[in-house]
């Protein structure tokens, strides 16, 4: 049942909201038990929506339960974005996106795992919970949106996931358990109440079950925000009106077809027949400066993100420790920190501080923002001849946690490498699942289109989708 | 003070700007609420909120710059400062760095009868943090330290000077200027908080950055002190030999080192990314130019013109406080012998307010209250004796002047009421009425005091003199 049919049933009363959420949060809760999305289920705020629906059914998503990934704030329902120095922290307000979504009846049933603040590829980098993928227990579900993608791919009743990606958390998990997931241009969602990684590269998007619920999602959640001075003001459109694409042409990245695994890369070459059948044509595109997504993104996504960390300091909210053993204000800050992030993050932060230092600052940090401003440049130019690019989303599909740790943090960032550029770029992208591999692991590939071109990238996506089921 | 050793000060100023709402969000502000009260999820750098920047205060800044004589660069944008102080809500300021809202300035000041200019390095925005209360003492002696947030996102401009100063006197009349700018720009008022890091050095000797000197006076005080400092230093050959940061206590009006190795602080500059960049065309700046209100220099000329006042006198009025200023435009709008005012006003009143320490704005007396006043003068029914005495009064009561000569007994007199004293003393001096005939000009003077003793010194001189030639003659 898609979200549309679902929701008639809400409006013409044929199903009850309370019930459903009733049977809905006894089914996440045995799922959490299992696959660890959840960090927090928020069963008396989404039963308390969930009479609100029935008494008004109103709203474009009446009684439509959705998961949000931690660092999207939800008032008054604790936000710890994966780590243990926002316990306890309970935002008194909601999210641009939250409130949206609220307006049109959505319920929210719960907070879902990720990376300590979206700093990883696999959900693993956290003190919190580690989600595991729906295909396999002892594989990641990907990150940082993990928990998201993860009960996406497992609910069994209509769902929406939020999910938020600064260089690749939406692509990744999406990818890895087999769903949908739009990452929109920069600016189209607002980021008003989203815990921040790396502001300039932050993004809110949908991780649904299908193409055509994602691009309903995107018609609610998007739009201009005044809390937001970094959302856009564009053009309203509706992104449920696919296009035709028969006309297309789609770009391939001579860059994004390397090191990609042998079941990945095969499955994108079907996807890419299927797409030439509907008369879509495909040209090779050059992207030079892809050697340089990954260090420009790390340096501009760490110089950003430590000091957004910085005023986690135990002191106006979240973790605290004891005052006693400490004598001033920088040991009490130093031995909360110290406690409460996991090593990744302090690593972000350490190298974030370090590449900000005067000194160096113009080596890393503002050569950093300058590169970005050519990778822009080069996509802008593949996009003079091409509506769309295509590339697989991942080099590979979900990897074992035991093969995780084997992993150096370089290796891991490395990982980001399809995904790291569009997200620098601030242009739109969409995994569409397309098949398993050898282990019945997701694979997915990667849709991307020039700022705001999320109806074309949502048009190629439906077109793949419809094709598949014939 | 003997300033035969020449120094060198340049400034940073901070001034807070009067403004209804905080600079990135709309909480009020106000110095007086209770604690914690002005505030929000964004002021208190909530994980989630985000700042976004209060337009009129933006353009405020922008204002500033071009009263200064600054260039506004064509895109304007914030950074982020970090460093970790317990004031802080997010561990970062907000401001501005690499360009910020005004660069390459000057302001002209006078310094005994020489022009000189004082360069402006840069005008630029931020937010101030919270202020730290300690309990029962200060920060070394107290036991326990609070936190109140509302301060925190207050608009501050900072405005740094080269170090074009050769006098601590010359710091007073650039403050002076600067203040007069802001509050013609209606930016900041008397009560509003200034404060000011400066660096100080003689010839041969290192700086001394004297840190967070609260407070016009302070500030000169502060200035004040060093100069002298190193001044009688340096005549007795010692020169300070590293560069050092000292603090001013407003206690002993002295500076005291705070520490001696300048360790240049790291604040990791990026840009601020959840604001957006301010485009500052052509239009968009004549638009903002448009808006602005008269400044003090202009006021000045246009003084000269409309009041026929001498440059200095207007110079008094719009310099000494804008209150002053208004309030003289006020009185003038009806009140049309400009000097006469200038002097009751500038002079007397303010002498007056001066002695209890009262503000012009915050004193009882209006313009309605003084024009009255005036009145009398210019009819006059009053001596000058008289009026100093009733000004006085006017000043410390903001009673209306017939009230106040009612309630002292004070008599006017009029000419019918006059006309018999002058008769009576007239027959008492025939000599003198005889010299006056003859020509001795002098000789009505000495009418004029014996009627003006018979008056008991109540009546108007004018008005005597305007009788008595009118019997003489």
């Amino acid at each position: 049942m898609d979200i549309e049919e679902y929701v008639n049933k809400i409006k013409s009363k044929k199903l009850n909201a309370v019930n459903t959420i009733k049977k809905v949060i006894s089914k996440v809760k045995e799922l959490n038990k299992e696959y660890n999305c959840f960090i927090t289920i928020c069963e008396d705020e989404a039963l308390e929506q969930a009479r609100l629906v029935d008494k008004n059914r109103k709203g474009r998503l009446a009684g439509v339960p959705v998961s949000v990934k931690d660092a999207i704030c939800v008032k008054n329902v604790q936000a710890t974005a994966g780590s243990k120095m926002l316990e306890g922290y309970v935002p008194p307000f909601d999210a641009t996106v939250i409130q949206r979504l609220k307006d049109e009846g959505a319920i929210i049933i719960g907070k879902t795992s990720q990376d300590a603040f979206g700093f990883g590829s696999f959900s693993v980098n956290t003190n919190m919970s580690v989600p595991k993928n729906p295909f396999d227990k002892n594989r990641s579900a990907g990150g940082s949106s993990g928990g998201t993608a993860c009960v996406t791919q497992l609910a069994d009743f209509p769902h929406i996931g939020i999910g938020e990606s600064t260089g690749g958390s939406i692509s990744a998990p999406s990818s890895f358990c087999g769903v949908y997931g739009l990452t929109p241009t920069y600016g189209l969602n607002s980021r008003y109440g989203l815990i921040d990684y790396g502001n300039s590269l932050d993004k809110i998007g949908p991780i649904c079950k299908s193409t055509h619920d994602t691009a309903l999602v995107l018609n609610i959640i998007s739009g201009n925000d005044p809390r937001d001075q970094t959302s856009l003001n564009s053009k309203k459109i509706d992104y449920t009106k696919f296009e035709d694409i028969k006309n297309y042409t789609i770009g391939l990245p001579k860059q994004y077809f390397q090191n990609i695994s042998p079941s990945v890369k095969k499955s994108v070459e079907e996807v890419i027949s299927v797409l030439k059948k509907l008369g879509i044509r495909f040209v090779e595109v050059d992207l030079k400066t892809t050697k340089y997504h990954i260090p420009a993104y790390y340096l501009i996504a760490m110089c950003e993100a430590s000091t957004n960390l910085a005023k986690l300091d135990g002191v106006r909210y979240g973790s605290r420790t004891s005052f006693t053993d400490s004598d001033n204000y920088n040991d009490y800050y130093t031995s909360v920190r110290s406690k409460n992030f996991c090593a990744e993050t302090k690593r972000r932060i350490i190298i974030g501080t370090f590449a900000r230092m005067s000194g160096y600052r113009s080596q890393y940090y503002l050569k950093a923002m300058k590169v970005r401003t050519l990778i822009i440049n080069d996509y802008k130019k593949a996009f003079e001849k091409v509506d769309c690019l295509l590339s697989p989303t991942m080099m590979f599909t979900a990897p074992r946690f035991d093969e995780i740790e084997k992993l150096d943090p370089l290796q891991e960032y490395q990982s980001d490498l399809l995904t790291c550029g569009p997200n620098l770029a601030g242009i739109p992208m969409i995994n569409v699942p397309c098949g398993k591999d050898e282990n019945g692991l997701p694979i997915g590939f990667h849709i991307i289109a020039d700022h705001l071109n999320e109806l074309k990238i949502l048009s190629v996506a439906n077109a793949y989708e419809e094709a598949m089921k014939k | 003070m003997s300033d035969d050793v020449k120094c060198i000060i340049g400034l940073e100023i901070h001034a807070q700007m009067k403004t209804n709402s905080k600079i990135f969000c709309g909480c009020p502000v106000d110095n007086n609420a209770a604690p914690n009260t002005n505030v929000c999820e964004t002021c208190l750098g909530y994980p989630g909120s985000k700042p976004r920047l209060n337009r009129k205060v933006f353009e405020n800044g922008v204002k500033i710059a071009k009263a200064l004589n600054c260039e506004v660069p064509k895109n304007v944008f914030f950074s982020r400062k970090s460093y970790f102080y317990p004031d802080m809500t997010k561990n970062f300021q907000i401001t501005q760095y690499e360009i910020p809202v005004g660069l390459n300035g000057f302001l002209k000041i006078k310094w005994r009868g020489e022009e000189l200019k004082i360069r402006i390095r840069r005008a630029h925005l931020e937010e101030d943090p919270g202020k730290l209360v300690h309990v029962g003492g200060d920060i070394t002696t107290s036991k326990y330290t609070l936190v109140d947030y509302n301060r925190a996102g207050t608009p501050l401009i900072e405005i740094v000077t080269d170090p074009d100063f050769t006098h601590p006197e010359q710091v007073r009349d650039f403050l002076n200027k600067l203040r007069a700018i802001l509050e013609h720009l209606n930016i900041y008022d008397s009560d509003m908080i200034m404060k000011a890091d400066a660096n100080i050095s003689v010839k041969g000797g290192e700086r001394v950055e004297v840190k967070n000197i609260t407070g016009f006076a302070s500030i000169i005080k502060a200035l004040e002190y060093e100069y002298n400092r190193q001044r009688i230093m340096a005549k007795q050959g010692l020169f300070i030999k590293q560069q050092e940061t000292r603090a001013y206590s407003e206690q002993t009006k002295t500076t005291k080192p705070l520490r001696v190795k300048e360790s240049e602080a790291d604040y990791g500059y990026i840009f601020e990314p959840d604001l957006s960049w301010q485009r500052m065309d052509d239009a968009r700046l004549k638009s903002i130019y448009s808006r602005m209100n008269e400044l003090p220099d202009e006021r000045v000329e246009r003084f000269t013109k409309e009041y026929k006042l001498s440059e200095d006198s207007a110079t008094v009025l719009v310099y000494t406080d804008k209150a002053l200023a208004d309030f003289y435009e006020a009185c003038a709008k009806t009140f049309k012998d400009y000097e006469l005012l200038y002097n009751w006003l500038s002079t007397h009143l303010l002498k007056c307010l001066n002695y209890n320490n009262v503000s012009i704005s915050k004193s009882k007396v209006s313009p309605e209250l003084f024009l009255e006043f005036m009145k009398e003068i210019k009819s006059g029914c009053l001596s000058e004796r008289l009026a100093k005495e009733l000004v006085k009064e006017l000043a410390s009561t903001g009673k209306p002047i017939k009230q106040i000569m009612k309630s002292k007994n004070i008599k006017e007199f009029s000419d019918k009421d006059l006309m018999p004293i002058i008769k009576k003393i007239i027959e008492k001096n025939e000599k003198a009425v005889a010299d006056y005939r003859m020509g001795n000009n002098n000789s009505i003077n000495f009418l004029i005091g014996q009627v003006l003793r018979e008056t008991n010194f109540q009546a108007g001189v004018e008005n005597i003199r305007e009788l008595i030639e009118k019997v003489i003659k």
